[in-house]
């Protein structure tokens, strides 16, 4: 049979069965190794920059990433889960997944696409982001000192250092509340998102969680919608633009008054 | 370097030595002939190399042969041999849901899975409008398409 022609530059390939080896093998080639994890993003900048890598580490052989478990009142999700069942698994705790993840890429992509890969690349307009960011999510990590833990807030303001491993989520269990995502999509299938909202309505609390452009999401939270939407406001000079600052005021609204419908 | 994969295609199994670069639509294509998954942007974009690998729909465009070691995978190739395809085929036909054909195999493969998945627990009509999104079509403007996978699925149009 024709085998597909080698690049003399074809990187290295590992599948490393540890978060620990997979971090070690990263820190061997340095900038020149990347992990491969859904590959919806990696594999298309592979074939742009051909002489770029030169070695692949794919997370997929990683037993541990790939879990979904309750542990006492959090949820853990392995990094290598990937978007789509994350959002089936998730449905029942936070029925509002189903929503706000349909809107990730299309179908295709979300079957490949991942937790961990979706944080470590931290697009401002990601409704992984906005999701975790809506329910205290915190992010575990495996690095060149060992494992730690982040909350997801920190993790979209400063970049993972290169070699950092995403190896899960844990999330807490929310108690009940009523919640609704909205977002304001450019017209064609997978156009870039102008601005999402996840709105979470409590007894006593409300928050709502934003994204717009090319800022990081933010949750504002007050004790009712109104508080919630003035805390917005006042934060009006985090968005480039006034257009930009209009879709995000508009997507809290939408989603604030179908949580409180 | 060259990743040894073992994977099933179609029902066959496939043993080969893959560049660890390799795109599994290149391998599909190129190394076992299977020309019916089509390759029209190449960047993950338009869904029309869309395959069946372990019963998703996937880009095969975004899927690295050596990603696939383990893995079955379905082509149009295979989907044309299964038990959903004679309906399949009548859909498309009665509601006209093709024209040039070149992303025809990537919405075959699509509805195929959403039936398989539609068999075992009903699908809102917001998920079956989600995934037929995910393919692009440049000749029908998509009703004929979405009313032949509704009408695949028992829906109204």
């Amino acid at each position: 049979m024709a085998v597909p022609a080698a690049s003399p530059h074809e990187p290295s390939y590992h599948t490393p069965t540890t978060a620990r080896e997979a971090a070690a093998l990263l820190a061997r080639h340095g900038a020149r190794g990347r992990f491969l994890a859904g590959g919806q993003t990696l594999i298309p900048e592979l074939c742009r920059a051909p002489r770029a890598l030169d070695a692949i580490v794919d997370l997929r052989n990683i037993p541990e990433f790939g879990r979904i478990q309750r542990v006492g009142d959090h949820i853990e999700v392995g990094a290598m889960v990937t978007i789509s069942a994350a959002r089936r698994a998730l449905a029942a705790d936070f029925p509002v997944i189903d929503t706000c993840f349909r809107h990730t890429a299309n179908s295709a992509v979300r079957n490949r696409a991942t937790l961990g890969g979706s944080i470590a690349l931290a697009d401002p307009a990601s409704e992984i982001s906005t999701f975790l960011l809506a329910y205290d999510a915190e992010v575990l990590l495996e690095g060149a000192g060992g494992g730690r833990t982040v909350a997801i807030r920190a993790l979209l303001h400063v970049p993972l250092t290169h070699g950092t491993l995403v190896t899960g989520v844990r999330i807490p269990v929310p108690a009940r509340d009523r919640a609704s995502f909205t977002e304001f999509l450019r017209r064609r299938s997978g156009g870039r998102s102008l601005a999402m909202a996840l709105a979470r309505i409590a007894p006593g609390k409300t928050s709502v969680t934003v994204s717009g452009g090319v800022t990081q999401p933010v949750c504002l939270s007050g004790t009712s919608p109104s508080e919630a939407l003035a805390a917005l406001d006042a934060r009006r000079a985090d968005f480039e633009s006034d257009a930009v600052r209009a879709w995000v005021v508009a997507a809290a609204r939408r989603a604030l008054a179908e949580a409180g419908a | 370097m060259s990743v040894p994969i073992a994977c099933a295609v179609n029902g066959r199994d496939v043993a080969a030595n893959v560049p660890a670069t390799a795109r599994l639509s290149d391998f599909l294509r190129d190394t076992l002939g299977l020309k019916g998954t089509h390759v029209a942007c190449g960047d993950g974009v338009c869904g029309n190399c869309t395959v069946i690998v372990d019963g998703e729909a996937v880009r095969s465009c975004l899927t690295l042969a050596a990603q696939c070691d383990g893995r079955a995978i379905e082509t149009v190739e295979g989907v044309a041999e299964a038990d959903v395809f004679p309906a399949i085929r009548a859909a498309f036909l009665r509601h006209n849901a093709l024209q040039c054909g070149y992303c025809t195999p990537g919405f075959v493969t699509t509805i195929a899975a959403m039936m398989r998945d539609n068999a075992r627990e009903a699908l809102t009509d917001a998920e079956i409008g989600s995934r037929i999104s995910s393919v692009a079509c440049r000749c029908t403007g998509y009703v004929s398409i979405v009313a032949a996978a509704r009408a695949l699925l028992g829906r109204s149009e």
